[in-house]
């Protein structure tokens, strides 16, 4: 449970830190808040959307890192600790990008990038699994080598 | 009884091997007599009993519901230390970690399977069994020198 806390406490942190790096520079940049136009629509004072986004992306952050917990799960195989981690993260993610970035705003838009996600899931997933099969092949070879030394 | 010495590259630090068609009295004897020379063992508990387990029996360390356990062919014994202190002292006995519960003797490796949902079951000696994380394959390779 602390490496839970302490991974979602990172994932918050950095999120947060870079997302207020980013902010700076673009208004910097710019002279405008960079929020889209359908979230900030949402609001009457730019700085409390600004601080909103902020907490929700460093939220959207913690939930994304402290999953990581379910790939060192090592009863429950790669199919599922993916599948698992997809569920907890889409959870977060869907909802959070929906409000502060538009994704649904259009409906094109939002198909093409959930298709995008899972199609990347999926390859990412069926490359892991061929490296993982591999690597179990090497090891099984080294370790039949050993033996026939020892005989 | 044959002694044999064997000089190749791969052997990076001394190996003995005691070779036989059955595990008799004579072999086990000579095995003890190698392991209070040059071997180390730990103290483990069975019932209030106390045993003297040389590592070399040690098929793996393992935690269960916050107690750390030593699994051998003739049972399993629980121990006080942790498993974090077992892997930093045995892990120059041979000893590689292969998930957050479990420390295994690369010697007791017999296989490693794969399920079909990317599960990594690792097969040991005396029918032992041991999921295997991803994150320490690694780990895995390194200690049998790929």
């Amino acid at each position: 449970m602390i490496k839970v806390i302490n991974r979602a406490w990172q994932g918050f942190s950095y999120a947060v830190a870079i997302n207020l790096c980013i902010f700076f520079v673009i208004v910097c940049a710019t002279k405008h808040l960079p929020l889209v136009p359908t979230y900030r629509a949402y609001f009457t004072n730019d700085t409390f959307a600004m601080m909103l986004q902020l907490v929700l992306v460093g939220l959207m952050s913690a939930v994304f890192a402290a999953g990581t917990v379910i790939f060192e799960q090592s009863r429950i195989g790669l199919l599922w600790q993916s599948l698992l981690y997809f569920i907890v993260t889409s959870l977060v993610w869907i909802p959070i990008s929906g409000f502060c970035f538009g994704l649904f705003v259009y409906k094109q838009t939002m198909i093409s990038f959930l298709l995008s996600y899972i199609g990347t899931y999926v390859v990412c997933w069926f490359v892991a699994y061929r490296t993982n099969k591999k690597e179990v092949e090497a090891i099984n070879l080294k370790l039949s080598q050993l033996r026939n030394e020892v005989k | 009884m044959v002694v044999r010495l064997k000089i190749a590259p791969q052997y990076k630090e001394p190996e003995i091997y005691i070779c036989s068609d059955k595990e008799d009295a004579k072999t086990k004897e000579i095995l003890t007599s190698v392991e209070n020379l040059f071997g180390s063992s730990i103290f483990a508990y069975r019932e209030e009993e106390v045993f003297k387990i040389p590592t070399m029996e040690i098929v793996k360390i393992y935690t269960e519901n916050k107690n750390v356990y030593v699994a051998t062919t003739k049972g399993n014994y629980r121990i006080r230390e942790r498993l974090y202190e077992m892997e930093s002292r045995l892990s120059q006995n041979g000893f590689v970690r292969i998930s957050n519960t479990d420390l295994v003797n690369v010697d007791k490796i017999e296989r490693l399977d794969t399920g079909i949902t990317g599960t990594i079951i690792m097969k040991l000696s005396g029918g032992i069994e041991a999921y295997v994380s991803r994150r320490y394959v690694s780990k895995i390779k390194k200690a049998l020198g790929i």
